[in-house]
């Protein structure tokens, strides 16, 4: 191997280190991604999972207020569906919103952050929702 | 094939690769704003649906005459969920503008992906739930 061959490839070696680093920030940038879409998703399916409650809690109502129903005097309490289905939101919501905040915390050691001044954003989401749906469950338990 | 030629052959293969790795990531990107739209959405759908449950219950024409409040605890529990769906879209919004606009820094969009699409609907999302907001705070 001639001196000139041999700085070529030294070169091409560096060149490459270089280039694997820069995909190497790539690939990192879409697992913070993929993790951040996949707390998107958890938390519409706890959004999904208090409709659900809510939707059989108010239709449970409705029914014992239709006048030839409410003659047998039904009860206006809460059904445990609804209040299952709702507890499961929150711990849904909640569970993943801490989940991803020890995420980022993990990922912000040796990483920059691919989104810019909104890392928090998502976990303040979800836990948002979490603190609504057991608001919802106070009112519905207490209403 | 020479030496040279090869090592070019690997340079250019390796820039390629790096354009293709950065269009996924930008995609991405793009995909994650999507999901926070579509849950701003949910939460719209739901904050909604708490409104209108609360406004059915209150207002059944067999039950004795129980006052429709303008704004009753079921309104302001739909509007907070509304506002929420608002924040989200807006903020994920801007956040995935300002990506974008790093990203246009160093590489070529993907063709035809420029961030246009995903943004405006996004914006349109949001004009549509503080829309919302109104109509739910001020009429019945």
């Amino acid at each position: 191997m001639t001196e000139d061959s041999g700085s070529r490839q030294l070169e091409l070696l560096k060149f490459l280190v270089e280039q694997s680093s820069v995909r190497w920030e790539w690939s990192a940038a879409r697992s913070y991604l993929n993790s951040e879409r996949t707390l998107g998703i958890l938390i519409h399916t706890a959004l999904a999972l208090m409709i659900f409650g809510i939707a059989i809690d108010r239709f449970g109502l409705f029914v014992h207020r239709l006048p030839w129903l409410a003659a047998h005097g039904l009860p206006d309490t809460p059904s445990w569906e609804s209040v299952m289905l709702i507890s499961l939101g929150v711990l849904l919501a909640l569970v993943a919103g801490v989940r991803y905040l020890f995420f980022i915390s993990a990922y912000s050691h040796n990483r920059h952050m691919p989104l810019r001044g909104g890392a928090f954003l998502p976990p303040i989401f979800a836990l948002l929702f979490a603190a609504y749906g057991v608001a919802l469950l106070v009112v519905i338990l207490v209403h | 094939m020479s030496e040279q030629d090869t090592i070019e052959q690997i340079k250019l293969l390796q820039q390629q690769l790096l354009q293709l790795s950065a269009e996924r990531t930008y995609m991405n990107t793009e995909r994650t704003l999507s999901v926070w739209v579509r849950t701003a959405l949910g939460m719209m759908i739901f904050g909604i649906a708490i409104d209108r449950f609360g406004l059915l219950l209150h207002g059944l024409p067999w039950l004795p005459h129980e006052s429709v409040h303008r704004l009753t605890l079921s309104t302001w529990g739909g509007a907070v969920l509304v506002a929420l769906g608002v924040l989200m879209a807006l903020t994920m919004n801007i956040r995935f503008l300002g990506y974008a606009r790093i990203y246009r820094r160093s590489h070529d969009w993907p063709v035809k992906h420029g961030p246009y699409l995903a943004a405006s609907f996004a914006s349109l999302v949001a004009v549509f739930g503080i829309a919302l907001l109104i109509i739910l705070l001020a009429f019945i």
